[in-house]
This record gives structure tokens, sequence and C-alpha cells, in this order.
């Protein structure tokens, strides 16, 4: 019986130093921003996307701009202002870039999303308010796949949503289920549970299969699908140890097929392999560099770096893989 | 001369009387609201809370605070906004209910 409990405590102990600890690929760092309203400043960065140039495009919320930098995160220019104007933002909650360069940027507030040509000029607008097809409540997550088709993670409508290149309604999938935190935890057990349906889908990504990644924000999860909604695969689930959230947010899937999930409460990124394994973790709740304060969103450019909006530390900071550093 | 400055300054002087009561009043009219949610700790659902009370008929600015889970609303001068359209807005935000705390001018109501 004495054996059983000293087995039990040591099981526990791992779980919780597996939970701290980690390897950290990404030691590397860089910091941008501070809190503000200037060129290179932020109030509450909320997404983030990358171009095949590697500039790097910030929805700097609390600001109603996006800002775009080049790859050394050197200020390069900005648009926005508060209004329901073309090329204005409410509060910008999702970004993406096509194969060709053209910015989709999701309105939280107004339920819109937009299309800029690479250069700032707007090509097209579409989605009100409401259920139906074409219609949003709180877009917050935007992919695009190899036929520039257009994915929006319809947040409070707890679905995705999938449009052609100009804004024509393509398809659609999902419907609320909330999972309860036990199953979660626990969903080696229940693994099954409501496939294909969300609780509050944040995020979204596409590999270069055009596979869907759904980060299924408080199902603490990540469902997989194919281009046309079909479901595939989840991975994750509630917790602290590696390969678990607490609140599955951003979602990037790199050119090599990794898959990085920023993971809101744990204030940590995660890394699977394109099959939903874990592989790796870094971050804690803080504001050294490296450590995070509510990651909300990331991505991940040609070369492997990963930018993370650290949104409560209203900045963004790079990570850049151990084996392309070179001191 | 001395006549004219007073044709001058008693209407001023009446004037300014007059709008006295009516600035102090409007003064004394603002009001926060602080709503307090359950499990209001993240941007996706503190924009949601925004985006909801920000619809309702004579806010003046809605504030979140995520530490304490508490959006604040500023309502207008003159304006009310009722208990059940606040509860209405935070269950449209997807949550069950909230506390509701009213102040004047920093006084609880």
């Amino acid at each position: 019986m004495k054996n059983i409990f000293y087995i039990f405590l040591f099981a526990i102990c791992a779980l919780i130093l597996s939970a701290c600890g980690g390897i950290d690929p990404y030691s590397k760092v860089d910091v941008f921003g501070q809190k503000g309203n200037n060129p290179d400043e932020f109030n509450e960065p909320f997404a983030i996307a990358v171009d095949a140039s590697s500039n790097v495009f910030v929805a700097d919320a609390r600001n109603q701009r996006v800002q775009k930098f080049s790859s050394k995160m050197q200020f390069l220019e900005q648009w926005g202002g508060g209004g329901n104007d073309p090329r204005k933002f409410e509060k910008p909650s999702g970004l993406a870039i096509d194969g060709t360069g053209n910015i989709y940027v999701a309105d939280y507030d107004l339920d819109r999303i937009q299309k800029f040509n690479p250069q700032g000029r707007i090509l097209l607008e579409w989605g009100t308010s409401g259920k139906l097809p074409g219609q949003f409540n709180s877009p917050t997550g935007l992919a695009t796949d190899s036929k520039n088709n257009i994915f929006v993670a319809d947040m409070y409508n707890h679905r995705v949503q999938k449009f052609s290149a100009d804004g024509k309604f393509l398809t659609t999938w999902g419907d609320y289920h909330p999972i309860s935190v036990f199953k979660s935890v626990f969903n080696f057990i229940f693994s099954r549970e409501a496939e294909g349906l969300f609780n509050y889908p944040a995020r979204i990504a596409v590999d270069g299969e055009d596979r869907v990644y759904v980060s299924d924000s408080y199902n603490n999860r990540v469902q997989v699908f194919s281009s046309q909604g079909k479901f595939l695969f989840q991975f994750g689930g509630a917790g602290l140890w590696g390969g678990k959230f607490r609140v599955s947010s951003g979602i990037a899937v790199s050119k090599q097929g990794r898959v990085f999930v920023a993971d809101f409460y744990n204030h940590r990124v995660q890394e699977f392999s394109r099959d939903g394994c874990f592989i790796a973790k870094w971050g804690m709740k803080g504001k050294d560099p490296g450590q995070f304060d509510g990651p909300t969103d990331l991505t991940v450019d040609d070369e492997g770096r990963v930018y993370v909006v650290d949104w409560g530390n209203h900045r963004t900071q790079v990570f850049k893989p151990a084996d392309s550093v070179k001191e | 001369m001395k006549s004219k400055v007073k044709i001058f300054v008693v209407p001023v002087l009446l004037v300014l009387l007059f709008l006295f009561p009516l600035l102090s009043f409007a003064e004394k009219a603002t009001q926060k609201i602080s709503i307090k949610v359950e499990g209001l700790y993240c941007p996706f659902c503190a924009y949601g809370i925004e985006k909801q009370l920000k619809k309702l008929k004579g806010f003046k600015k809605v504030e979140i605070n995520l530490k304490h889970g508490v959006a604040e609303l500023h309502v207008k001068p003159g304006m009310s906004i009722t208990d059940q359209a606040i509860q209405q807005a935070v269950e449209d935000a997807g949550f069950d209910s909230a506390t509701i705390e009213r102040t004047q001018n920093g006084d609880k109501q």
C-alpha cells in the first residue's frame, strides 16, 4: 500500500514538473513595442500575420489600426482609425495574407471583413451582423488556402465560414457545444466528444495541404478538418502540462508542417507535429523577454521564426528556432 | 457710461445664474455602472461584453477591467440604462449573469 502511495506521489510530481519545465527550442527572442499609440507602439495587439517577404502586420485593437513592419520589425506604415468607412476599423481582430500578398482584416465590432491589396488599397469588404451565411458575430480568426479561399472563425456563431477570394460564401460548418472541464481533461477517455462542434472558435490556420486547423478556444483543443469541413482529428484538452491548453488561442502552421498554438491562460506557446503530437512548449507569465501576459495570436514565417502578439504586455515577440541561431 | 456697463453686466450675470444649476445638475448626473461578470478574464470574451454594452442607448464610455473581471459603463448625463438591459447585454455576450453596482460621482446608490 505504501509503495502505491509513493508511486502515485512520484507520478504527481512528474506531472507538475513536466508542466513547469520543458524543452525550449526557441530561446532566442526579440521584443518589439510597448504600450502607446505612436507608430511601433501597441495598445492591446490582438492579431498578427506575416507575408511571403516576412513583412509583419499587427492588428492593434485598442488603437483601431493595422501596423505594417519590415522583417526586422521596423515600422513601415499604418492604416485604420475608428469608424465603419472603408479602411477604418472599430476593433481589428483577425488578419490573414493570401498567396498574392492581399491582406484580409476582420473587424470584431463591425462584423465585417475587408480585403486590401499589398499596398493597403481596399479591394473588397463584406459581412454584416447576424447568423445567416455570409454574416458574422465577432469574426476573430482568418486564414487562406492555396486557392486563395478564405476561412473565417466566426467566434460567437461557433462556426467556420469559407469564402472565395472575391468574398462569395462557399460553405460553413460547426455549431455550439461546450465540453465540460472534466471531459476535456480526460479527453483520452471521451475522445470522440463533440467532433466538428465548437465553443468560441477564435483562430484558424491552413497547412500546405489545405487542411484547416481550428483553435476551439473554450473547448481547449484544436480540431482539424478537410478544406470542405470534414472532421479529421483533434488534439489538446484542458490542462497545464505539455500538449494541453487553458484556452487555445492563436494558431499557425509552418512551411515545414509544424503547428504552433498560443495557450492563453498558460501564457505560453506550444509546438506540435502536423498530426497533433506535442513537441515543445515555451513561455510563462511575466514581462521579461520570452514571457507572456495572455498571447492572443501568432504566426510563423518561411524561415521558421514565430511571431507572437503578447496582448497584456502590449508588445510583439519574435522567436527564432535554436538551430537557426548563429551566435 | 456706468449705465451702459450695467446693461451689459446684469444680463450676463442673470444668464450665468440661470445656467449654473443646470451645469451643476449635469455634473451630478454622471453615473458609472460597474458590472461584475463571472469568467470575464480574456479579451476574446471581454471584447464581446464591450461590443454588446456599446449597443445600449445612453452610454458615454465602456471600460473593461480584466484583472477584476469588471465592465464599467459610463452613462451620459440625463440618460439611464436599466439593469434588465445590462443583464440582456451580458447574456448576449455569452455570460450567465452579472452583479450590477451603480455610483453617482463616486457615491454608491
